[in-house]
């Protein structure tokens, strides 16, 4: 049970700890920002305060000391600076790593600890702590309670004005607590010839809902208690079982008060009025006592409901197994439709047409929605790249700043965990080889600080993600001579932009003169492009020397379900994915003939190769007399696929081949036919790679 | 602060009509001051008196006692005592104060309270 705990606190700890990093890189933006400066504190309180209820107590205290520092932000003690926010972002690692490593039974690096919390010592203007070994030894807060609401009674004594004190300030900090009702008693004043102007008569009622339990109602009394009456009663907290809307009886809530006895009550209670009227028409209590029961009981209602609409509008947290297993369940459930639809049709049975027409309607929508619960808005992997180009241009020396767009548009969750080393890929190359050092910028008339802008949209069945920035752009013909030298190309070879752009793909080619730790090894783009593949996506680079680079990648949405056209060779099916396909036209064996076994189609006019899969696969038998092309795109290039017949369009539900089939080359998966019987996808990129490789 | 200005006003057109005009900082310092003026300008008023509080900048719970309890000796005296002009002020220190309400005091017989129906 306990580790079922550790475990939702590590979630939650980790997503506050991405919120931490988010908020902090606004707050290097935007230092004055009380809310952001809010929101760092709430983080590190929350970490801290359920870090100590499972255990982590290394955590709790560490957090502990962050939060002190985040507390003077708050209170206006100190500024935001850059090395504050640099301090924390490591404080921020660290208790990652921390969380990490728990597991594992590592406390975490105590160096790395102290020096973080020295740095924020430092800056507060305090001592640094004596050893990091009594750091951690700190005792820990108290975890926050839940929220409840508190009645409290504050009867200020008759000189608390001639005091200094004023209680309005305690009213405004009770408020700061949380949401409050104040109501003043002022039946009790004397006339005008009797009153002492200076003296104070009035006494409230505070209604109070906080999470910040009562010892925090106490502090706020704390200068004025020896003159003062504060009484402080909970009257109710808001649990799983405080599951009701409905509060106390009014009758009730004067009695706790003490406004009234059970005996008054109960003879007012038997009689079938409104309390309130009653109890004062028979002169029990006073008008006001009943006005602030009401406000009391107005108060409780309006909080419990607002935690139940909470509640109810609340998200719950799935095992993304879980899910994964449901999308699976899901896809064989659109093949077996398939089948049924199918043999409702041969059988010709209008009572199962219905049914099956009825069954492919459910499940569509069955398939969507399932489809929709795993897609994620891509922005959370955005705010990571912030990051990863904050501490990135510090070390390069460039000055970057990353703008973003798009951030809702929502992708599979799969896609988005596999984009993301891709991303890292391709954003390092941009700061590292992109943009120019901020004295070069300066000289060639650009703002010292370089641009790198993301941006996500939809765009069909596909996300495109572009990476802008505004750096140099890539030098053609440093590409062309390095590639001369790789034996890429011959010397002569005509090449458009995007094919020589698309040679920096090619494996092992960089043409950095000199190896950063950032990139520059050369093992990046054609990693990348085989990532960006693996995916069913592409990749593509458009750049104008000395203004910049755009990198747009091409990612569908997802990765269980895809539109593709079914094609047969022989008795075999296969699956080619319908967003490469172009076109599809015929080949007469005169044509075969005519191109003297060149493999080269003509196509209104150009030449457009293709590839016979009958040949390719092996597959026995003979071709029909007129075969089918396939004309796919595939990064720009048109190649063509000769199949016997296009049947048509078709949902494919992928299945992976298992482990035995993963080398494979030119099949990317599998799927269950309507009949029973199986069809590969093919794996275009691929297939067009290793031909291209065996002609070379 | 705004030094505390109290004057009165014989209500130029309706007759029985006492105003009592309060302008700038009503605090603990001036409440003698307040006190002893309500009491002057609710004995000169024949039937009511009306406190113009437009031009108060400032206020604390002292001014605020005060005007229940001008309220209060207005009723023993068989007179009536309102509010007019209400600021910014006012209306601010009063809800924090958690003056405002619904219901008036036990003394308040003919529905007067000065904080009925908020103080807006």
């Amino acid at each position: 049970m306990i580790d079922v705990h550790r475990q939702a606190f590590k979630e939650e700890a980790y997503e506050l700890l991405s919120e931490l990093e988010s908020s902090l890189l606004e707050l290097e933006e935007r230092p004055e920002d009380e809310e952001l400066i809010g929101r760092v504190f709430r983080a590190m309180h929350t970490i801290k305060g359920s870090g100590a209820m499972f255990g982590f107590d290394d955590i709790a205290a560490f957090t502990h000391e962050v939060e002190t520092i985040f507390d003077m932000v708050r209170n206006g003690k100190l500024k935001v600076t850059k090395k504050l926010v640099n301090l924390t972002l490591q404080a921020r690692d660290l208790i990652k790593s921390m969380l990490d490593g728990s597991d594992l039974g590592n406390g975490g690096d105590l160096d790395a600890s102290f020096q973080i919390i020295s740095g924020l010592r430092e800056l507060a203007g305090e001592a640094p702590p004596e050893a990091p070994a009594e750091a951690s030894d700190e005792p820990v807060a108290v975890p926050v309670a839940s929220e409840a609401t508190y009645r409290i009674r504050f009867i200020p004594g008759h000189h608390l004005f001639t005091c200094g004190s004023n209680p309005l300030t305690l009213l405004a900090e009770l408020r700061d607590l949380g949401p409050c009702n104040v109501v003043a008693h002022t039946g009790g004043f004397p006339s005008l010839e009797e009153i002492d102007p200076e003296g104070c008569y009035v006494f409230w009622d505070i209604i109070l809902t906080t999470s910040r339990g009562e010892d925090s109602i106490k502090d706020v009394f704390i200068f004025v208690e020896d003159d003062c009456e504060v009484k402080i009663e909970k009257i109710a907290d808001y649990g799983p079982d405080a599951d009701n809307a409905d509060y106390k009886k009014l009758g009730e809530i004067l009695l706790e008060r003490g406004e009234i006895s059970r005996e008054e009550m109960d003879s007012v209670l038997g009689e079938q009025k409104r309390f309130g009227e009653l109890a004062v028409s028979k002169g029990i209590v006073e008008q006001q006592s009943v006005m602030s029961a009401l406000v009391e009981q107005q108060h409780v209602k309006e909080v419990r409901q607002a935690v139940q609409q909470a509640e109810s509008a609340s998200s719950i947290r799935v095992p993304a197994e879980r899910l994964d297993v449901l999308v699976n369940l899901v896809g064989e459930l659109v093949t077996v439709q398939a089948r049924l639809t199918q043999t409702a049709a041969s059988r010709g049975d209008a009572e199962l047409v219905a049914i099956a027409e009825e069954v492919e309607r459910l499940t569509g929508e069955l398939r969507d929605s399932a489809l929709n619960i795993r897609m994620l808005p891509i922005g959370s992997t955005f705010s990571k790249f912030k990051r990863l180009v904050r501490d990135l241009s510090s070390e390069l020396g460039k000055e970057i700043e990353m703008t973003t767009d798009g951030a809702e548009t929502e992708l599979d969750k799969t896609v988005i965990e596999k984009l993301n080393d891709p991303m890292v890929h391709l954003i390092r190359n941009s700061l590292d080889h992109g943009i120019e050092l901020p004295e070069v910028r300066q000289a060639a008339g650009k703002p010292r600080q370089g641009t790198v802008h993301l941006a996500a949209v939809h765009s069909g069945d596909s996300v495109l993600i572009t990476i802008t920035d505004d750096g140099a752009g890539l030098d053609k013909e440093a590409i062309r001579a390095k590639a001369v030298e790789k034996g890429l190309i011959t010397a002569t070879a005509e090449l458009t932009d995007k094919e020589l752009f698309n040679l920096i793909f090619a494996p092992g080619f960089s043409t950095a003169k000199k190896i950063s730790s950032v990139s520059g090894r050369g093992v990046g783009m054609d990693v990348v492009k085989k990532a960006i593949e693996a995916l069913r996506g592409s990749i593509d680079i458009t750049s104008v020397r000395g203004e910049g680079a755009t990198i747009t990648v091409r990612i569908p949405l997802t990765l269980a379900i895809i539109e593709s056209l079914l094609v047969k060779i022989g008795n075999d099916s296969f699956m080619i994915p319908l967003a490469m396909v172009d076109e599809c036209v015929e080949l007469t064996r005169e044509d075969v003939a005519r191109s003297h076994g060149r493999n080269l189609a003509h196509v209104r006019e150009t030449l457009v190769p293709y590839i016979p899969l009958r040949e390719r696969f092996r597959v026995a038998g003979n071709p029909p007399d007129i075969e089918q092309i396939v004309i796919t795109q595939v990064n720009g290039t048109r190649v063509g696929f000769v199949v016997d017949n296009v049947i048509g369009e078709h949902q494919t539900v992928i299945k992976s081949l298992g482990r035995a089939y993963k080398n494979v080359e030119g099949i990317s998966g599998a799927t269950i036919l309507g009949d029973g019987s199986v069809a590969l996808i093919l794996d275009v990129p691929q297939l067009v790679q290793s031909v291209e490789a065996e002609a070379a | 602060m705004d030094e505390l200005t109290l004057k009165r006003i014989k209500h130029p057109k309706k007759d029985g009509i006492e105003e009592l005009k309060v302008s700038g900082g009503l605090n603990i310092a001036e409440a003698a001051r307040f006190r002893e003026a309500l009491i002057d300008a609710l004995a000169a008023a024949p039937k009511t008196l009306q406190l113009n509080l437009n031009e108060v900048t400032e206020m604390d719970l002292t001014g605020l006692q005060l005007l229940c309890s001008a309220h209060h000796s207005a009723l023993s005296a068989g007179k009536s005592f309102k509010i007019v002009d209400q600021n910014e002020v006012y209306i601010r220190v009063a809800s924090e104060a958690g003056f405002e309400r619904h219901v008036g005091c036990p003394r308040d017989n003919n529905s007067s309270c000065i904080w009925v129906g908020g103080a807006h």
